[in-house]
Formats: structure tokens, C-alpha cells, sequence
């Protein structure tokens, strides 16, 4: 299934991509997401654990379980305010 | 009529800090005001000068979406019948208001809390990046448990 990765803030300097289109097993959970992730990007490798996972604008727990076109959003840690 | 009770905004350029006091006050059942601003604190790089600006950019739809669910949690758990939650982005420049929350409740024990919290949960939850501007032209994205000082005692 397809899905639309967001590299957001720093995490895009990391990627040099904003988004990305990405292809990934049948019922791929946010937490199997990450190491493929890593093997598109390496960069983003040491950071991508300090990243939270956002699944339609809403974070999401390491269980979750990702559906054909999600967009799915790696956090950096925030700095708002 | 009933006014409207919460105002949340993601504003590239100048907060309208001047119509917030008008926004939150007039409700007759909230007695209770408070207010928080957060503005860019200078800063002094050995190795590249002053900071010359903030850089803001957000998850647009997720930071609203998230804003609103605080807004909504201050209001059932402290009864924060209006309240006004804004943030810029873009360039944010020394000196400059990037964060602005008013709150109105019942009385003023809640509308202190509830305004920390919110503040707070602000730059826990988020997704609102910010990038340090230096005067020789180096930026560098804030990382807040590397800038714990600035993370956590300024907006």
C-alpha cells in the first residue's frame, strides 16, 4: 500500500525532501514504519528516534496500524512557543 | 448574542495583541482573566554574534487541530468559557511577541492554571519548529532539550 511521508522542520533538512510517496506492506504499524524509513534515508537515521509519529494530523501510538494513503507525519521534537 | 468563544490562529506577520483583552473579557460569568505572552529573547553566540531573528514554521493543520483540543480541555477542566490561543510564524524578530494566550474563567485560581497549561502544553504538543537566526547568517533549528534554558523559561 501507499502512503504520504511529511519530513517536517528539522527532519526535512535531514531528508531534503519534504514528501515523499512510499510503498509499504499490508498492515505496516508506525513502529515497523521507522526502519524502512531508515533504509530510504539513512540521514535520518540517529534523529528518527527522538521523532514522534502523527497519522492524519493526529499523533499516534507505536501500534498503530497505517491504511492505504495515510499521511504520515515524522514530529521533531517541538519548539514552539 | 453569544460571542464567540475561542480564537485560535496560526498569523503570518504581527499579532493583533490589542484585540485579545476584548476577545476574552465581557462574559459576565468570567470573572477571572489572565494572559501570557511569549516574545524572542536576544541572544549572544560566541562563535556567531547576536541572534538576529526566529525563523517559525508549523504542521499547519495538525497545530490547529492540536490547539483546538487544548482549548477544549481548558474548558472542561477549568471552565475557560473563552480563550484566545495564537501563534506566528515566518520571522519573529528580537523583542517580537511569537505566542499570545488570554484566558477567561470563573475565577482567577483557574485562569492562571489553566493558562500555564496551556502554554505549556503549547510547546509540548504542538508541531510548531523554530530556527535560531544569528547575524552572520548561520541558523540552527532549536532543539529544546539542547536549549533547555530557552525551551523552558521563555517563549
Amino acid at each position: 500500500m501507499r502512503l504520504r511521508i511529511l519530513f517536517l522542520g528539522p527532519a526535512r533538512d535531514l531528508t531534503a525532501q519534504s514528501a515523499v510517496s512510499m510503498e509499504v506492506p499490508q498492515g505496516t504499524i508506525a513502529a515497523s514504519l521507522r526502519p524502512l524509513v531508515i533504509a530510504k534515508f539513512p540521514a535520518i537515521k540517529a534523529a528518527l528516534s527522538t521523532m514522534r509519529l502523527a497519522v492524519n494530523q493526529s499523533f499516534v501510538s507505536e501500534d498503530h496500524v497505517l491504511h492505504p494513503n495515510d499521511e504520515v507525519a515524522l514530529i521533531p521534537p517541538v519548539s514552539g512557543g | 448574542m453569544m460571542a464567540k468563544a475561542h480564537w485560535i490562529e496560526l498569523i503570518d506577520g504581527a499579532l493583533p495583541l490589542e484585540k485579545l483583552p476584548h476577545f476574552v473579557c465581557g462574559d459576565a460569568a468570567l470573572g477571572g482573566i489572565a494572559s501570557f505572552y511569549g516574545a524572542t529573547r536576544g541572544e549572544n553566540d560566541a562563535e556567531h554574534g547576536e541572534l538576529t531573528r526566529l525563523d517559525y514554521e508549523a504542521y499547519s493543520e495538525m497545530a490547529l487541530n492540536q490547539m483546538r483540543g487544548l482549548v477544549g480541555t481548558a474548558e472542561a477542566k477549568w471552565g475557560a468559557g473563552r480563550v484566545a490561543m495564537l501563534h506566528r510564524l515566518g520571522p519573529v524578530g528580537v523583542g517580537e511577541i511569537s505566542v499570545a494566550i488570554a484566558v477567561a474563567t470563573p475565577h482567577r485560581a483557574e485562569a492562571f492554571e489553566a493558562c500555564r497549561w496551556l502554554i505549556d502544553s503549547l510547546k509540548r504538543d504542538v508541531p510548531i519548529w523554530k530556527k535560531d537566526v544569528f547575524a552572520d547568517g548561520f541558523t540552527r533549528w532549536v532543539n529544546p532539550g539542547r536549549h533547555s534554558e530557552r525551551s523552558e523559561e521563555s517563549c
